[in-house]
């Protein structure tokens, strides 16, 4: 038995009392609308709110400035999206980046850019059908854009951990892949690195 | 006096996050669960915060069992995001540092084991959902979460992550990375015990859930240090029908190996030192004590009545003393996760295009057979994963 143990017990009385001073409630609150491009009060070590808007706002800045992002034929491009590929530790969704790019380059681009939906290709392709055989109305009969552009990107992370806590670097990478050439007219990378550790309680 | 101030100050304090059992069934019944996880729900809602981690995990257990894929999913979600955010507890969760809160008072967060666990199964979820990048992803962090342990030597040392990193990158095409996965994973293996690797035409895994998972118990004079025994299992191991043979599916994890090789917790340092100080409380508490009713024997004795009230009053502080003693909380967090099976097996196998169904054979630890089973196959593209759950 350790010495203190012994001289403990007097103290013990005053720090008792001073100790059980009534518990803290947990306080709670209804929903709050924050912003998303800030970090939250609940933070965590994946891709978070922050982290997505500082990646797709810095990518559609250089995409904007590319030069040589025009059809050949010299018609406004077409771009068409992959998801990117998730190779970190975190599951994401991994079409939310993209998304939210062709979000912005909509709203920044001024009409200079155009996007296909092939995710929505069943459905364009019936509703051709039913105008083709007559039985919806129709327009000017039109072909199907082609995609001048690919949009994907790829997410990877080295990531550290211990008793104390864990850090995670993650690579963000984009890139315009011409259709033609399957030349990278484009490319860019966002990275960040994250610590955090764990409190005394859970080590 | 002192002991009133005691008395008070050792009233309890009511949970604040405690929900009423109304609001609670209220809250269970607009998730609209499937009957069997209903108590599960209500579970989780009426214990609150502190247990919610733990609720969650045993839900996605639960659910799997069941085969509700999307409510064990979202239960796992809910885990990960509370096992991923790092930094200061809340000001509850901390009190379980005080001398006179135990550990469980804490938010439940799981051991190295648990947390590791919840992305395997998240994986496997991921697997089922033909995800294979975010299934890839959830068996990375499985290492991560285990790198929690003491020893660097065991740091991320799961073998049937490492396999199942592999069998994504497989199925994605990446066969290099595939390959140092594998290797990765026999590396952490026994010779006898080394995963088969699939074949070209291997288009299945299947993964075996075996037994209950190892218990957390307290151990020492006062409960202060966690430690683990094994689960009971009726089933220990399995065999799947290939070509109208019984082959034995390997195991790949031991849980209980896993959860008792993490090492000394630092809240395994704050318990002893909780338990020491108790200890000495104790005894402090019995020196007076006897040392009081000696001296007021012997002032009744000699007809001192000033000794006698004195040996009174020494005997009133040991017993305030023990009273102090005994609201010394240093018994570990033992709260388990107690649906985990024990073991992992994992066998990959070309799952033929006519078959409607798998058979297994289970087997106890003696190598008895302790049942049969069949599983009904809805085909879809491959790679098919075929999860077994058996006790």
């Amino acid at each position: 038995m350790k010495p203190y143990s012994i001289l403990l017990p007097s103290t013990l009385v005053c720090l008792f009392l001073a100790g059980c001073a009534s518990t803290e409630t947990t306080s709670s609150s209804v929903p709050q609308y924050v912003d998303p491009g800030a970090q939250g009060t609940i933070a965590g070590m994946g891709v978070e709110s922050q982290d997505l808007i500082a990646v797709t706002d810095k990518m559609v800045r250089k995409i904007l400035e590319t030069p040589g992002l025009q059809s050949r034929k010299g018609e406004t491009p077409t771009i068409g999206l992959i998801p990117v590929e998730n190779r970190s530790r975190f599951a994401i969704d991994k079409q939310i980046f993209t998304t939210r790019i062709k979000a912005l380059l909509n709203e920044k681009a001024n009409g200079q850019i155009r996007f296909v939906a092939r995710d929505r290709m069943d459905e364009i392709k019936r509703e051709k059908d039913l105008k083709e055989k007559g039985e919806v109305t129709s327009g000017e009969r039109r072909k199907l854009l082609g995609v001048d552009y690919y949009l994907t990107g790829e997410i990877s992370s080295l990531s550290g951990s211990g008793p104390r806590g864990k850090s995670d670097y993650m690579l963000f990478t984009f890139r315009l892949i011409d259709t033609e050439t399957s030349e990278e007219i484009w490319g860019g990378f966002h990275e960040l690195k994250k610590e955090g550790t764990e409190d005394a309680v859970y080590r | 006096m002192l002991m009133a101030c005691c008395l008070l100050g050792c009233a309890s304090t009511p949970d604040p996050t405690r929900k009423d059992i109304a609001t609670a069934e209220k809250l269970a019944s607009d998730q609209g669960p499937a009957a069997n996880l209903k108590p599960y729900y209500q579970r989780l809602y009426f214990e609150g915060e502190s247990q919610a981690t733990l609720n969650q995990m045993r839900l996605a257990f639960a659910a799997m069992e069941q085969a509700e894929w999307k409510d064990a999913g979202r239960a796992l979600d809910e885990v990960i995001r509370d096992i991923e955010a790092l930094g200061p507890a809340d000001p509850r969760s901390r009190e379980a540092l005080s001398h006179f809160e135990s550990e469980d008072i804490k938010k439940f967060k799981g051991e190295t084991h648990e947390r590791a666990m919840a992305y395997l199964l998240r994986g496997l979820l991921y697997l089922k959902e033909k995800d294979l990048q975010n299934a890839r992803a959830c068996f990375k962090s499985v290492q991560i979460q285990d790198a929690a342990k003491n020893d660097p030597s065991l740091q991320g040392n799961w073998a049937s992550a490492d396999w199942l990193e592999g069998w994504c990158n497989w199925n994605l095409g990446e066969r290099s990375a595939a390959q140092q996965c594998w290797d990765r994973s026999n590396q952490r293996l026994s010779t006898r015990n080394r995963l088969p690797r699939p074949s070209e035409t291997d288009n299945a895994v299947c993964i075996a859930l075996l037994g209950f998972g190892p218990v957390k118990i307290p151990k020492g004079d006062h409960g202060e240090l966690l430690s683990y025994r094994e689960g009971a299992s009726r089933t220990a191991r399995v065999k799947l029908k290939i070509k109208e043979v019984f082959k034995a599916i390997p195991m790949a994890e031991d849980l209980f190996v896993q959860a008792s090789s993490r090492g000394r917790r630092l809240m395994d340092q704050v318990n002893e030192e909780k338990a020491d100080v108790r200890s000495g409380t104790e005894t402090a508490g019995d020196v007076f004590i006897t040392g009081g009713m000696g001296t007021t024997i012997g002032g009744v004795v000699a007809d001192d009545t000033d000794v006698a009230v004195i040996g009174l009053g020494v005997t009133a502080a040991g017993a305030v003393t023990k009273g102090i003693a005994s609201s010394i909380k240093p018994k570990a967090d033992t709260r388990t996760w107690d649906l985990l099976p024990a073991r992992i097996h994992i066998l990959p196998f070309t799952l033929p295009t006519d078959a409607n169904s798998l058979e297994f054979q289970l087997l106890d630890e003696q190598g008895g057979r302790s049942g049969e089973r069949k599983v009904q196959i809805s085909h879809s593209a491959p790679p098919e994963i075929i999860l077994l759950i058996e006790r």
